[in-house]
């Protein structure tokens, strides 16, 4: 540890026992003053007590009764939620519009298009009868044709099998056979795109394609009925959604807004000039005025929302 | 950044998350959580944008993993107290999802913040905090002193301060 670090350190020690001390039933005029003379008696100090002052609006937020519940919750046994089904989203996120996945196979034949499609801003997730896993993202339209084929007509969804049996998904554009692993397969605006994060190589072949081609993993690839776009590395991004996240790395603002645009009912317009400013960030998707918030606050941009539908976003 | 990251850490996938699935399979005893937990961790290791010497990549990988089996838990326990305490509300009471999604994080953050206190200074911190309690009323309630009080509602100060000023770093 650096000799300044230890010595904001021991100032920031300082700060919080004089103001532990403050904050007691009844101080006294003399704590008070011997209190300003520290704070008067080196720049640093002022600077360790406004640290520590600041430190505090962030307790701000909680509801009466927090302290129950954080000293009631941490008597918790940790036995208890590993019995509990679904890791990452939690019971009220189920309220938000998720589905959590049990372990118990949700049909054992197909699934009906009501079943499986989703609506603007919700995601399922759903086991298959073959143990597979399957999540399907916002605004999909998605039907089972046969026990072991699924039908995009519209949307994203994610796939993990452990079985090297194939489970066939047709877009409009094509057919894709996986054979195991992680597979991620968007069809939206006329394009399909699949990843695929792990597992055997996967089969595409468009539906005006003479020949199959091969996608290994951790590669995408873009493809309409009679063309394949370039090879690129998959991208972990692309399937935040499976944990509820809106994950990017220097995107557009216009890309980033039109991906938004998917979770969320209405219109979001963006002015043509902010198109190209860059957004990098962590989004969760249950919450799409959280995000536009965030959004104004971290660029120089404004967002007026004329009604919940009616978003436009212009330079400030 | 981004595509040398983004290489990286598909080879750092490629190579281990195997292995990574099967070593949380043994703790957690359920291969769906685990795999879940696969994609937490990568996820994870990339909004870091750290990525291990490649010599130690289980051992971060695991490390990251533990990590998140914490967050987990902390979550689960926090959201588990609440919905139990809204049961007790009348059906007008209870918010909009969001609001009660705004208030777990709250909650969690607080936890997380005040998580290397000892029990004792986090109830006596909080109590003066955020319920308002005297010093005097914390020390009858928790049948320690109110020196005592006063010590531990400092521990809680300075562990907030110190949490800031690194953030800020």
């Amino acid at each position: 540890m650096s000799a300044s670090r230890r010595a904001d350190l021991e100032r920031i020690q300082q700060a919080a026992i004089w103001m532990a001390r403050l904050w007691s039933d009844e101080p006294t005029q003399q704590q008070r003053v011997a209190c300003e003379a520290w704070r008067n008696a080196d720049p640093d100090n002022e600077k360790a007590w406004q640290c520590t002052l600041n430190a505090q609006t962030r307790l701000a937020m909680a509801p009466k009764n927090s302290t129950h519940l954080i000293t009631r919750s941490r008597t918790m046994s940790r036995r208890n939620m590993l019995g509990l089904a679904g890791f990452g989203a939690g019971g009220l996120m189920f309220a938000g519009g998720y589905q959590l996945h049990d372990n118990k196979p949700h049909w054992a034949g197909y699934l009906t298009s009501a079943q499986l499609s989703t609506q603007t801003g919700e995601i399922k997730k759903l086991r298959m009868h073959n143990g597979a896993q399957l999540a399907v993202n916002t605004a999909t339209d998605i039907s089972m044709s046969a026990a072991d084929s699924l039908v995009l007509n519209d949307g994203e969804i994610w796939l993990e099998s452990r079985s090297e049996t194939p489970v066939y998904i047709d877009t409009p554009n094509g057919r894709i056979t996986h054979r195991g692993g992680q597979l991620s397969v968007r069809h939206t605006n006329a394009h399909s795109k699949v990843s695929l994060f792990s597992g055997n190589a996967a089969k595409i072949k468009g539906s005006n394609m003479a020949d199959a081609m091969l996608l290994h993993p951790l590669h995408k690839i873009d493809f309409r009925a009679s063309e394949v776009g370039p090879l690129h590395s998959a991208n972990i991004n692309d399937i935040g959604w499976v944990k509820g996240k809106l994950v990017v790395q220097n995107m557009p603002l216009a890309d980033f807004i039109a991906e938004l645009s998917r979770y969320r009912t209405g219109m979001l317009r963006i002015s043509p000039e902010l198109a190209d400013l860059s957004v990098t960030g962590v989004f969760t998707l249950s919450n799409t005025d959280l995000i536009l918030q965030q959004l104004r606050a971290s660029l120089p941009i404004k967002v007026q929302q004329l009604t919940r539908y009616w978003v436009s976003i212009s330079a400030v | 950044m981004a595509y040398d990251m983004q290489t990286d850490l598909s080879q750092l996938y490629e190579m281990h998350q195997g292995w990574l699935a099967n070593f949380l399979k043994k703790r957690l005893n359920c291969s769906h959580r685990a795999a879940d937990l696969v994609q937490d961790t990568y996820l994870k290791i990339l909004i870091n944008g750290k990525l291990p010497p490649t010599a130690y990549a289980r051992q971060y990988l695991s490390r990251v993993a533990k990590g998140l089996m914490v967050d987990h838990y902390r979550r689960w326990r926090i959201e588990q107290v609440y919905l139990e305490s809204l049961q007790h509300l009348s059906e007008a009471d209870h918010g909009s999802p969001e609001y009660h999604l705004q208030i777990i994080e709250t909650l969690i953050e607080i936890d997380t913040l005040l998580h290397n206190l000892s029990d004792r200074a986090r109830e006596a911190f909080l109590l003066r905090r955020l319920e308002g309690l005297s010093y005097q009323a914390i020390a009858l309630q928790m049948n320690v002193s109110v020196s005592s009080v006063e010590k531990y509602v400092a521990k809680g100060l300075q562990v907030c301060a110190v949490a800031v000023m690194e953030h800020a770093l």
